[in-house]
């Protein structure tokens, strides 16, 4: 009887699929970083490809500060957006988000300073 | 302890990972559209004297991730195709797909799938969004040693028919 109720119980479980996160290699500028205000360009790269990833920035306020949605460069292994001109001094937020070569879609931040 | 051999029997009968039937076959034969799902290419060896060493899988439109699980004495081979127009997937840019896996025994004797065997080749993948209840129809081709190959592209009355998977209705969308 154990056995039948074991058969029955292995039967009920979906079948996981693999499922993977690609991992940050670098932000540009680095987490927590204060860079000139200058900065033309922020980047984020990958420790592997990715299939597709945008890339925006947003000030204290919220306000996006970025142009467009970014762009994936480096084969697939970077997204990079530029930055508007004249911004002022003070904490920036990267929002990056990726669509993984395993389908997932992963969305996170990071903070810089402009100085 | 008859009465439980046939109890388990019966259960095993009705369970969903389907025994290993004479065809090639996706197990498990349903899966829900648009969803992340393991898929087993099952491949039984249908020859009293000979064993398989090569499959072959052509996958239909509409597969863009796929990772495979290492089978052992086995190598694996992932064929992609760029796409004339990058499909959008959520607001997110497709640009390829995937048209064929093909795995190969590392050494045909020792690595083959032997008479009376079967072997699972397992698959990660997304499966294409559709409507429940209709069918994707992929081609499998069985290479045996000493070269005869079956192709496994019929109706699904044929002798040989193709490996098919049927789409069920998505369920709340979790991703």
């Amino acid at each position: 009887m154990k056995l039948v109720i074991a058969v029955l119980a292995a039967t009920l479980v979906a079948a996981a699929p693999a499922s993977a996160h690609v991992g940050v290699k670098s932000f540009s500028p680095a987490r927590g970083a204060s860079v000139p205000r200058s900065l033309e360009v922020v980047k984020v790269t990958f420790k592997a490809k990715i299939t597709d990833g945008k890339l925006t920035v947003r000030n204290a306020n919220g306000t996006k500060v970025s142009k467009g949605e970014g762009s994936v460069i480096n084969k697939k292994h970077a997204v990079r957006t530029r930055l508007n001109g004249g911004l002022s001094k003070g904490r920036y937020k990267a929002t990056y988000s990726v669509l993984n070569t395993d389908g997932h879609v992963l969305t996170k931040s990071w903070n810089f300073n402009l100085k | 302890m008859k009465k439980t051999i046939a109890a388990v029997t019966a259960a095993a009968a009705l369970a969903v990972p389907a025994a290993a039937s004479a065809h090639v076959t996706l197990q498990p034969g349903t899966v829900t559209a648009g969803s992340f799902s393991k898929v087993d290419v099952r491949v039984p060896n249908e020859r009293d004297n000979k064993g398989t060493v090569k499959v072959d899988l052509r996958l239909p439109d509409g597969f863009y991730f796929l990772s495979y699980q290492k089978v052992p004495g086995w190598k694996a081979r992932v064929y992609k195709q760029k796409l004339d127009t990058p499909v959008d997937l959520g607001g997110f840019s497709v640009d390829e797909r995937y048209t064929r896996v093909v795995w190969t025994a590392k050494n045909a004797k020792r690595d083959r799938i032997a008479p009376g065997q079967f072997q699972d080749f397992p698959l990660s993948v997304r499966i294409p969004d559709g409507d429940a209840g209709s069918q994707l129809s992929f081609r499998a081709f069985q290479t045996y040693q000493r070269g005869e190959r079956v192709a496994w592209t019929g109706a699904p009355d044929a002798d040989t028919p193709a490996p098919r998977l049927t789409l069920a209705a998505a369920a709340i969308p979790v991703h």
